[in-house]
């Protein structure tokens, strides 16, 4: 099996994010709920969890590491927490579902600033122009769809100069790109543990400057005559048992990211997404891509005769995994013009190897080439 | 040797607390904070036998919320100390 679709989720893990989940479940209890050796097992696990994220995000405080289900319950917090104050939000054009569907939720009145793909000159001017009276804005560092780096660095300076809070979506770049929360000076950062971080499924991260609001009340295993949530982080956002196996597995995740670095995880799928598009060139498809333009390991494709979903599913029967479709991000689409066709979506791991990646691109121009029967 | 134990209200401080500590080579042992001496119930404690002083120093200075400090006594009870 070839696994294309790391963006959904990264599929190869290091072996050591196993046997840490494996540990966990044979070894610990819950953090914070009781002072024997199982529970205090589970509450070191968990905080050296917290202190390995804020390492790669270079933060200084390990408390304001909350962890969540998954990158959509990070924003969701992130969100209402913004929207209690105010109800004007700035969004990319390039944000997924996890960030739109909250703030229509919430009833937000949603300003759409740059729908240029691969153009972040586009992007900064509309962001620049959209957030006067903007109350807060919400930014993907990386577009799911199409693997497009905006210009996170320069929209967060951009909000810090207008005093707007800036949620930042690194979905897709957390564990690829070196992202410094604290020089960013934005008021949150969301991502799921178990895309470029390589966790399990089912963890999330929220990366606080201040405090928020709960989603969930509950137990928290501190201050448990109080009838309200404690005020403190991350107590405050996460009410209820820990994933513990899961957060152990994230932490052996983080520290092969950490081992390997962010830049050079980048380079490799730099690289493949180079070798991708040198190898669909002459397909009988439309590549999205642009020349020097700022592009994480995610290529987008659609064919004129073939549908997207038709494209994938013959990529199946081959034993290649891709994902087609909207991919969740139908702003994203809109903006890029793919919202009636979709697209199918190739994305690439630390661990996917150029063979591998050659033979699928054999594989798709051959399916591309080939008439529908 | 008495034993002192700097409260805390939350885990997380507790453990970020005991961290700071441990990097400046002062030796803490985190543990829950009895009911009793825990005013909103459900307190962790960093139990400290040796420079108690430089230990409140160094958490002051990492701007780390404690509480009340207490001493625990031969036989058992706690007693509130200003240091």
């Amino acid at each position: 099996m070839i696994y294309l679709d790391s963006a959904a989720t990264s599929l190869l893990k290091p072996s050591a994010v196993e046997y840490a989940m494996a540990e966990a479940l044979r070894s610990m209890a819950s953090p914070g709920r009781g002072g024997h050796v199982p529970a205090m097992l589970a509450a070191e696990t968990v905080f050296r969890c917290r202190e390995k994220a804020a390492e790669l995000f270079h933060m200084e405080r390990p408390d304001h590491v909350v962890f969540t289900m998954n990158a959509t319950h990070a924003l969701n917090l992130a969100i209402a927490s913004l929207a209690i104050y105010g109800k004007n939000a700035v969004v990319s054009g390039f944000e997924h579902n996890a960030v739109t569907r909250p703030l229509h939720a919430l009833g937000c009145s949603v300003k759409v600033a740059g729908r240029k793909l691969f153009e972040p000159e586009d992007s900064i001017k509309a962001f620049q122009e959209a957030l006067t009276g903007a109350d807060f804005a919400v930014c993907t560092v990386v577009s799911n769809a199409f693997g497009y780096i905006l210009p996170y660095r320069e929209i967060a300076a951009l909000c810090r100069k207008s005093g707007v809070p800036l949620i930042l979506d690194a979905s897709q770049a957390a564990g690829i790109l070196d992202l410094d929360f604290d020089d960013l000076g934005v008021a949150f950062m969301a991502m799921p543990g178990h895309k470029g971080l390589l966790g399990p499924q089912g963890t999330g991260i929220l990366l606080c400057r201040e405090n928020a609001q709960p989603l969930l009340f509950g137990g928290s295993g501190s201050e448990s005559r109080l009838p309200i949530m404690p005020d403190d982080l991350p107590e405050r956002l996460e009410a209820g048992t820990h994933n513990v196996c899961g957060i152990a597995g994230l932490m052996a995740g983080i520290e092969s990211v950490l081992s390997q670095s962010p830049a050079a995880i980048f380079h490799h799928e730099h690289v493949l997404l180079r070798l991708a598009i040198e190898e669909l060139r002459e397909a009988n498809c439309e590549l999205f891509t642009k020349e020097g333009a700022q592009q994480a390991g995610v290529l987008s494709l659609r064919s004129q005769n073939i549908d997207c979903e038709t494209l994938a599913s013959r990529l199946n029967e081959h034993h290649i995994c891709a994902r087609s479709g909207l991919h969740c991000a139908p702003l994203a689409h809109e903006s890029a013009g793919t919202l009636e066709t979709g697209t199918l979506r190739l994305s690439f791991s630390p661990y996917l190897r150029e063979r591998e990646l050659r033979e699928a691109c054999r594989v798709l121009r051959q399916v591309l080439s080939t008439p529908l029967s | 040797m008495p034993q002192y134990w700097i409260s805390f209200r939350s885990l997380t401080h507790a453990q970020r607390a005991a961290r700071i500590l441990e990097r400046s080579g002062v030796t803490a042992v985190l543990a829950r904070l009895p009911q009793g001496v825990s005013p909103k119930g459900c307190g962790y404690a960093l139990i400290v036998r040796h420079r108690i002083h430089d230990a409140l120093r160094i958490i002051g200075e990492a701007r780390i919320p404690n509480g009340m400090v207490f001493e625990k006594m031969e036989h058992g009870d706690f007693r509130e100390v200003k240091l």
